[in-house]
C-alpha cells in the first residue's frame, strides 16, 4: 500500500477530481500500467517501462505473426469483401492523414460531421475496418491451428481490451464537466474511449507477454549448458576459421596504432591522454562493432543455407540454445578481442603519454634553467593536467548555491551573457564584492531547488564528506575527530534525556549509552593528548637541531608529518570573465574558504586561477574533524571589476585517485555491453532474414543506436526543425531553410503527408533501438574520473533489457519457422 | 566435347579483366598528361600527406563530403562546449580530408588564434593557442603552395595577433623566448634564404613580402590549366587582387612597426634598441615604402588618348612626394595618384621613415627614451636634460619634414614628450622656457592620458605598494 500511496500527486490529485479517495491509487496505477508514455523516477519506474514496451511489441509482433500466417496460407486475403475493405481501409488512412495536412495548411476549409473533425471520422472508419479485418483473420487462424494457449490468449486480450475501454469510460463517468464558461474542454465519453483504447493495448500487451514468459520459461528450464558450450564453440571455430575474423580486427587495430600519428595530433599536451583515451575507446568500439554486425547476421542464415543447420535441429538442442549459444561463442571473442585491445591500448598510452609527461617535466625543468619561469610553470602545469587525466579520481561534489552583492542568496549567480549550451552552464560571482559560491557538504543538506519554503519539510539532498576514509583512524586529526563525535553523541542524548517528554525507559537507556560514551570519551581523549605530546616532543627536538644538522632536522619533522594525517585535496576548474582587461598578465585570484560548519574550524586560502586547467588545493586534515561529514567551502572572487564563473560539479574534494588501468577496462567494458547487445539483434535477424537484409538490418540498429539516436529522440520530442524526412528533402532540394514555412504546393502536401504517417512509426523506433552511447563511459575514463561499478551494473542491466528481448524474439521465430522443412 | 558453362564464364571473366586491365594503361597515361597540362595535381599543388590520402581513400566518393559536414557541425558545438582541444583535433582532421579547400585554413586558423586564445585567461596559454593556429595556416601553406592568401594569412597573424593584442608585450616575450626554429623563420621572397628571426612583426615582414612575391610572379588559386574549368564552388582569391593597395602596403607596415618597436620597450623586459640597428631598420622601412610608392597601379578609369582610343593611365604613388613629377601628370593621374596616396597615408609613413633614418632621428628617440625612464624613476633633472636635448635635435629634424611633423600620430608622440618635460621642470622648481620647442602641442597633450599599449614603461609599471588587492590595476604614471 505505500507504494501505491507514494504515486505521482498529479493523478490522484488533477486527473481524478471526481474518484472517491480510497480507489484513486487503483486508479492512477491503472493508468500508469496502461500508459506507456507514464513512468515513476527510479528503478522501479525503469523497469515497468520497460515491460510495457515489451508488452506492446510481444502485441504486435503475436498479432502481425498470427496475420501474416493467415495471409500466408489462405486463411485470410481471398479477396472477400471483408479484404476489399482492408484495402480500402488503408487508402482511406493516407487519405485522412492528407485532408488533415490540407486542412492545416488552409488549402481547404475544416469541416466537422457531428462535432467530429472530418479527417478523424475518417481514420476511425478505416480503424474500425482493419480492426474487423485483423480480428476475422485471428479468430480464423488460431481456430484453423486448434492451439488452445493461443485461443486463449485472444481471449484474455479481448478481455483486456474491454478492460481498458471500461475503464477509460468509467474514468470519463466519475469526472465532472468543467464549470460553464471554462475554456479548458472537460474529459469526456470520447475521450474515455480515446485513452481507454490506448491504455487497453498494453493491457492485451501484457496478455501475450505472459504467453511469451510461459513458453521461455519452459525452454529456459531446458537449456543445458553443455550444449551452450558446443554451440559456442562451434560459433568461434566458424568465426575464426571461416572468416578469420578475430585476426583481421587485430591487425586492423594495431595497423591504425602504428600510423595513429598520420591521423591524430594531440593540440596540447595537457590534453593528449583525454584525445588518445577517447580514440583508442572509439577505435575499438567502431571495430567490434563492425566484426559484430559483420558475423552475427551471417551466421545462421549460412547454416540454413548450407543446410548444416539440418543435423543440428535434428539432435536435442533446443532453439533457444541455438541463440544463445550463437551470443556466447561471439561474445566470448569479443571477450578476448576485448582483452587484448586492452593490453595493447595499456601498453601504448604507458609508453606514448607516459613518455610525454616526462618529455614535458624535463622540459619544464630545462625552461627553469634558462629562468623562464613562465615557461616552465605552463609545462609543469601541463604535465600535472596530464597525470590527472591518467588517473581515476573520485570526485565528492556538495550541493552549489550563491550569494549576490548584497550578500542576498541565490540559486545560480550572474549570466555574463556566455554560451549556455554546454554540458554545464555556468554563473558567475562579482569580484571584490560579498557574492560568494557556496559549495554544502552533508548527511542531508537542504534541496536548494526545492521550492517548499519551510525548511524543516525540505527536501534532503545525501552530500557527506567521507571523513572517515580521508582521516588515518590513528592519526592525531582522526583521534580528535573521534573525541569530538563522541562529545557530540553524549550532548544529543544528554538533550533528549533533559526533554520532560521522554519516557523513564529511554532516559535510562540515554544513561546508559551517556555513560559508556563518556568512557570512550575519556580513552580517546588521553590517546590524543598522547599522541598531540610525542608530535610537539619530536617538533621541538627538530626546531633545536643546529643549522648544520638539517638532514636530522627533517627526517624528524617527517616523522611528526606520519603522525598527522594527510591532507585532503579540493580540485576546481572556474572560467574567468573579464570586464575590464586589468593590469595585463595579471591572473584573477579566488578566494577559497574551507569551513567546518560543527566547530567552526576554517581554512582560508587566496589562489591564481588558471582557466582550464584542474586548479588544486591542499587543506590540512584538522578542518575535517568534529565535522559530522558536513564542511562548507566559500569561494569568492577577489579581483575587482573580474568575475568567476562555476558549476556545480566545478569544485569537489578529491575522494581518492584510483588506478587508470582498472578505469580503463571499465570504458571497454562499456564497448564490450554495447557489442553484446549487437549480437543479439544481429542474431536474432538472422534467425528470420536472408544474410544480406539480415546484414543491413543489423547495421541499420547499429548506426541508428550509435550515431542518430539524437534524431530519434528529436523523432520522438517532435522537436526536429524543418518538419519530418520527407519535408526535409524538399527543403534540401528547393535550398529552403528550417525554419520558413513552405508553399503548399502538392508536393509539399505529398511530403507532409506521407510525414505524418512516418514520424510517428520512427519516433517509436525510440523504444526498440538501443541507445548505444548510453553503455559508452570512455568519456568519463579519458577525462580521468573514476566509473562506479554501480554505473557499470545499471549499463548491464541496460545491455540486457535490449539483448534478452532480441534474443526471445529470435528463440520465437526460430521456432516456428520451418528450418528443417 | 562440350566445355561446362562454368569454364566459359570464368573464360569471359578472364578476358573482362585483362581487357579492363589492359584500358587502364594508356587511360593513365592520358589522365597523367591531362594533371601535367593542368597542373592539377596532388603533388602540384603542394605537399602530399599520407595520412590525408589514406583517409580520403577510405572514405571514397561522395562520403567525404558528408563526414567533413559532420565534422564542421561536430567543430562548431565543440567550440560552444569549451573544449578546444577536441576542436583542434577535429578541425585537423577536416583538412585532413580537404586539404585544398582553403576556406577551411583561414577560417580555422582565425577560430583557432582569434577567438579560441581569446577564451583563455593567461597569456602564456593564448600565446600557446595563437601559435597553433599560425601553424595551423603555415600547414595549409605547404598543401596549397600556391595561394597568396593563405601567406598572407600567416603574415597578418604574426604581425597582428601577436604584435597588436592587448597582451602583446607579454606575447612578443613569449615569442622572443620561444625555441622553436621552424616556427620563427621565413624563407627570404627575394634571396630564397631561410631566415631565422627574433621579432613576430620581422616574421610579419617576411610572409607578406613572400604572398607579395607569390602574386607578382602571377601565381594565384586557378591554375593555368583550370582557368576554364567550370567550378561548382570555386574559391575566389581574397588577396592580391589588381588595386589592392593595401595588400602591397603590408610588408611595408610590418617593417615600420618593427622598426618603431624597437626604440621603446615593446617586449616584456627587454630595453630598446637605438643606434645603427634602429637607423638600418628604419632606412629598410624606407626603402620598402619607396618600393610600395613606385610600384605601377592603373587608374580605375578609361581615359581617351590621343588616337581616340580608350585605355586606363598608369599611377604611381611616390609621385605624390614629387612635385616637379607630379605637375606633368595628366589630371586623371593626378586625381589617382592623390587619392590613393591620401588613402595609404602614403606620404606620412615614407616622411617618417626618412626622419626616423636619420642619425638625428634615433638620438633623439633615444634621448626621449632616456628621459622618459629617468622622470618615471624621479630623476628629473636627468629627465629634462635628455628632454630638452632631444627636443632640440627633433625639432630641426622635422624642419626638414613637415608631412611628418604635421601628422597627428607625431603631435601626441611629441606631444607627450613636451607635457612630460615641462613637468619634469616644474618639480625642480623651474619655469617652462620660453623658447619651449612644439609648445603648441602642450594643449591636447595636457588632456590626453591614454597610454601607449605596446610600450611596458607606459603599461606595465611597478604595483603601488599600497594596493591592498592583488592584481589590482595600477594607473600608469602620466
Amino acid at each position: 500500500m505505500s507504494l501505491l500511496a507514494s504515486l505521482p500527486v498529479l493523478f490522484s490529485q488533477f486527473v481524478l477530481p471526481g474518484v472517491e479517495g480510497r480507489l484513486r491509487p487503483y486508479i492512477a496505477w491503472g493508468i500508469l500500467l496502461g500508459d506507456p508514455g507514464l513512468t515513476i523516477p527510479g528503478i522501479l519506474g525503469g523497469v515497468l517501462l520497460w515491460v510495457k514496451v515489451v508488452s506492446l511489441l510481444c502485441l504486435i509482433t503475436w498479432v502481425a505473426g498470427w496475420v501474416s500466417s493467415a495471409l500466408k496460407d489462405w486463411t485470410m486475403g481471398r479477396f472477400t469483401w471483408l479484404d476489399y475493405g482492408a484495402l480500402g481501409a488503408i487508402i482511406l488512412g493516407i487519405s485522412a492523414a492528407a485532408l488533415q495536412i490540407l486542412e492545416q495548411t488552409q488549402r481547404i476549409k475544416v469541416y466537422k460531421i457531428a462535432n467530429i473533425y472530418s479527417h478523424d471520422l475518417l481514420a476511425l472508419i478505416a480503424i474500425v475496418i482493419l480492426f474487423l479485418w485483423v480480428e476475422s483473420g485471428l479468430w480464423r487462424a488460431i481456430a484453423r491451428e486448434k492451439k488452445r494457449i493461443d485461443t486463449l490468449v485472444l481471449v484474455g486480450i479481448h478481455m483486456a481490451l474491454a478492460l481498458g475501454i471500461a475503464f477509460g469510460l468509467y474514468l470519463a463517468s466519475m469526472t465532472p464537466p468543467p464549470p460553464p464558461g471554462s475554456k479548458i474542454p472537460g474529459y469526456t465519453w470520447r475521450n474515455g474511449i480515446v485513452d481507454g483504447a490506448r491504455w487497453s493495448a498494453t493491457y492485451m500487451g501484457y496478455v501475450v507477454f505472459l504467453r511469451v514468459i510461459l513458453m521461455a520459461i519452459g525452454e529456459l528450464l531446458r537449456v543445458r549448458a553443455r550444449r551452450l558450450t558446443s554451440i559456442a564453440l562451434l560459433s568461434i571455430t566458424e568465426s575464426v576459421r571461416r572468416m578469420w575474423a578475430p585476426w583481421v580486427v587485430i591487425t586492423v587495430f594495431l595497423v591504425i596504432l602504428a600510423f595513429t600519428h598520420w591521423f591524430l595530433a594531440p593540440p596540447r599536451i595537457a590534453e593528449m591522454g583525454r584525445i588518445y583515451v577517447s580514440t583508442l575507446s572509439f577505435l575499438c568500439m567502431i571495430l567490434l562493432a563492425v566484426m559484430v554486425t559483420i558475423l552475427t547476421p551471417l551466421s545462421i542464415p549460412h547454416d540454413i543455407q548450407n543446410q548444416t543447420i539440418y543435423t543440428v535441429v535434428s539432435k536435442p538442442v533446443r532453439r533457444i540454445e541455438l541463440i544463445w549459444g550463437r551470443m556466447i561463442g561471439f561474445m566470448a571473442i569479443v571477450t578476448v578481442l576485448v582483452v587484448v585491445f586492452y593490453s595493447i591500448s595499456l601498453l601504448y598510452l604507458w609508453r606514448n603519454v607516459g613518455g610525454a609527461i616526462r618529455d614535458t617535466e624535463a622540459l619544464a625543468s630545462k625552461e627553469a634553467q634558462a629562468g623562464r619561469m613562465t615557461q616552465a610553470n605552463q609545462l609543469r602545469d601541463q604535465a600535472d593536467q596530464l597525470r590527472n587525466r591518467m588517473s581515476a579520481r573520485m570526485p565528492i561534489e556538495g550541493s552549489l548555491t550563491f550569494l549576490d552583492s548584497k550578500g542576498t542568496r541565490h540559486l545560480v549567480g550572474i549570466d555574463v551573457g556566455g554560451e549556455q549550451s554546454m554540458k554545464r552552464p555556468r554563473s558567475h560571482i562579482e569580484g571584490a564584492t560579498a557574492a560568494t559560491a557556496i559549495w554544502t557538504y552533508g548527511p542531508a543538506v537542504p534541496d536548494p531547488f526545492d521550492p517548499e519554503p519551510d525548511p524543516r519539510r525540505q527536501r534532503r539532498l545525501s552530500r557527506p564528506v567521507p571523513v572517515e576514509t580521508l582521516l588515518d583512524p590513528d592519526s592525531l586529526e582522526g583521534l580528535l575527530n573521534r573525541v569530538l563525535n563522541v562529545r557530540y553523541l553524549i550532548r544529543s542524548a544528554e538533550e533528549e534525556r533533559n526533554d520532560p517528554k521522554v519516557t523513564p525507559a529511554r532516559a535510562r537507556q540515554l544513561s546508559a549509552s551517556i555513560d559508556r560514551n563518556r568512557a570512550e570519551e575519556k580513552r580517546a581523549t588521553s590517546a590524543y593528548v598522547k599522541l598531540k605530546s610525542e608530535i610537539d616532543e619530536i617538533e621541538a627536538k627538530a626546531a633545536a637541531l643546529p643549522a648544520d644538522r638539517a638532514a636530522e632536522a627533517d627526517s624528524l619533522r617527517r616523522q611528526a608529518e606520519a603522525l598527522h594525517s594527510r591532507p585532503f585535496t579540493l580540485e576546481m576548474s572556474f572560467n574567468v570573465y573579464r570586464t575590464t582587461k586589468g593590469r595585463i598578465g595579471d591572473p584573477v585570484y579566488a578566494q577559497v574558504k574551507v569551513v567546518n560548519p560543527v566547530t567552526g574550524a576554517e581554512k582560508d586560502n587566496i589562489i591564481p586561477i588558471r582557466e582550464y586547467y584542474t586548479n588544486r588545493l591542499v587543506i590540512p586534515a584538522g578542518v575535517l574533524a568534529g565535522s559530522l561529514n558536513a564542511l562548507r567551502v566559500e569561494v569568492r572572487c577577489m579581483s575587482r571589476t573580474q568575475y568567476l564563473g562555476m558549476a556545480e560539479g566545478d569544485l569537489y574534494i578529491l575522494g581518492k585517485s584510483g588506478n587508470f588501468g582498472a578505469n580503463f577496462f571499465k570504458g571497454l567494458l562499456g564497448v564490450w555491453l554495447q557489442a553484446m547487445v549487437l549480437t543479439a539483434i544481429g542474431v536474432f535477424a538472422g534467425t528470420f532474414l536472408s544474410w544480406p537484409v539480415a546484414l543491413l538490418t543489423t547495421i541499420f540498429f547499429f548506426l541508428t543506436g550509435e550515431v542518430f539516436f539524437p534524431y530519434l529522440l528529436e523523432f520522438s520530442n517532435q522537436s526536429l526543425l524543418g518538419g519530418g524526412p520527407f519535408e526535409s528533402m524538399l527543403r534540401m532540394i528547393a535550398h529552403e531553410n528550417q525554419m520558413s514555412e513552405m508553399t503548399p504546393t502538392l508536393t509539399v502536401i505529398t511530403a507532409k503527408t506521407l510525414d505524418s504517417i512516418f514520424n510517428p512509426v520512427m519516433a517509436r523506433l525510440v523504444y526498440i533501438v538501443p541507445n548505444f552511447s548510453a553503455l559508452d563511459v570512455s568519456n568519463t575514463v579519458s577525462h580521468g574520473y573514476y566509473v562506479p561499478w554501480m554505473l557499470m551494473l545499471s549499463n548491464g542491466l541496460l545491455a540486457l533489457a535490449y539483448a534478452v528481448p532480441f534474443s526471445i524474439a529470435g528463440y520465437i521465430i526460430l521456432k516456428n519457422r520451418e528450418v528443417a522443412a | 566435347m562440350k566445355a561446362a558453362p562454368n569454364q566459359y564464364r570464368k573464360l569471359i571473366y578472364g578476358l573482362l579483366i585483362v581487357i579492363l586491365f589492359g584500358a587502364t594503361i594508356p587511360y593513365t597515361k592520358w589522365l597523367n598528361e591531362e594533371k601535367q597540362r593542368r597542373d592539377l595535381g596532388e603533388a602540384a599543388i603542394g605537399q602530399v600527406d599520407t595520412g590525408s590520402f589514406m583517409l580520403k581513400l577510405a572514405l571514397l566518393g561522395g562520403f567525404r563530403g558528408i563526414y567533413v559536414n559532420a565534422l564542421w557541425t561536430n567543430a562548431e558545438e565543440l567550440k560552444k562546449e569549451h573544449d578546444w582541444d577536441g576542436l583542434k583535433s577535429t578541425v585537423d582532421m577536416i583538412t585532413k580530408l580537404q586539404p585544398h579547400f582553403l576556406s577551411i585554413w583561414t577560417f580555422q586558423s582565425w577560430n583557432l588564434a582569434y577567438n579560441v586564445s581569446v577564451e583563455w585567461d593567461a597569456p602564456e596559454d593564448k600565446y600557446d593557442w595563437i601559435k597553433k593556429g599560425i601553424q595551423f595556416v603555415k600547414e595549409g601553406v605547404s598543401k596549397n603552395k600556391r595561394s597568396p592568401d593563405l601567406r598572407w594569412d600567416t603574415a597578418w597573424t604574426y604581425y597582428h595577433k601577436l604584435g597588436f593584442a592587448d597582451e602583446s608585450i607579454i606575447l612578443r616575450r613569449l615569442f622572443h623566448d620561444d625555441e622553436d626554429e621552424d616556427f620563427k623563420s621565413y624563407i627570404d621572397a627575394k634571396t630564397g634564404v631561410r631566415q631565422f628571426k627574433q621579432d613576430n612583426f620581422q616574421l610579419g615582414y617576411g610572409w607578406f613580402a613572400d604572398a607579395v612575391a607569390l602574386v607578382d610572379r602571377g601565381e594565384d588559386r586557378a591554375q593555368t590549366g583550370t582557368r576554364d574549368v567550370e567550378f561548382v564552388d570555386p574559391t575566389p582569391q581574397r588577396k592580391g587582387r589588381p588595386g589592392d593597395l593595401a595588400f602591397r602596403s603590408m610588408p611595408a607596415h610590418a617593417q615600420t612597426r618593427y622598426a618603431l618597436s624597437l626604440e621603446k620597450m615593446s617586449t616584456l623586459d627587454l630595453p630598446a634598441t637605438f643606434g645603427e640597428v634602429a637607423m638600418s631598420e628604419w632606412a629598410n622601412a624606407h626603402a620598402e615604402w619607396q618600393d610600395f610608392g613606385d610600384y605601377t597601379w592603373m587608374s580605375h578609369n578609361l581615359v581617351r588618348d590621343a588616337e581616340g582610343n580608350l585605355h586606363k593611365e598608369p599611377v604611381k604613388l611616390d609621385d605624390d612626394t614629387k612635385p616637379e613629377v607630379y605637375k606633368k601628370l595628366t589630371e586623371n593621374q593626378q586625381y589617382w595618384t592623390s587619392r590613393w596616396a591620401d588613402q595609404m597615408n602614403y606620404r606620412y609613413w615614407k616622411d617618417r621613415c626618412a626622419a626616423e633614418m636619420t642619425k638625428e632621428g634615433v638620438e633623439a628617440r633615444r634621448l626621449f627614451y632616456e628621459g622618459t625612464m629617468a622622470y618615471k624613476r624621479g630623476e628629473f633633472q636627468t629627465a629634462v636634460d635628455r628632454f630638452k636635448q632631444g627636443l632640440d635635435i627633433w625639432k630641426e629634424l622635422l624642419e626638414k619634414h613637415k608631412d611628418y611633423r604635421n601628422d597627428d600620430f607625431n603631435k601626441k608622440d611629441t606631444g607627450l614628450v613636451v607635457k612630460r618635460y615641462v613637468r619634469a621642470l616644474r618639480q625642480l622648481g623651474a619655469s617652462e622656457p620660453k623658447d619651449l620647442p612644439f609648445r603648441e602641442l602642450m594643449t591636447v597633450a595636457e588632456k590626453d592620458d591614454t597610454p601607449d599599449p605596446f610600450d611596458q614603461t607606459e603599461m606595465l609599471e611597478p604595483r603601488r605598494s599600497d594596493s591592498g588587492t592583488p592584481g589590482r590595476t595600477s594607473a600608469p604614471g602620466r
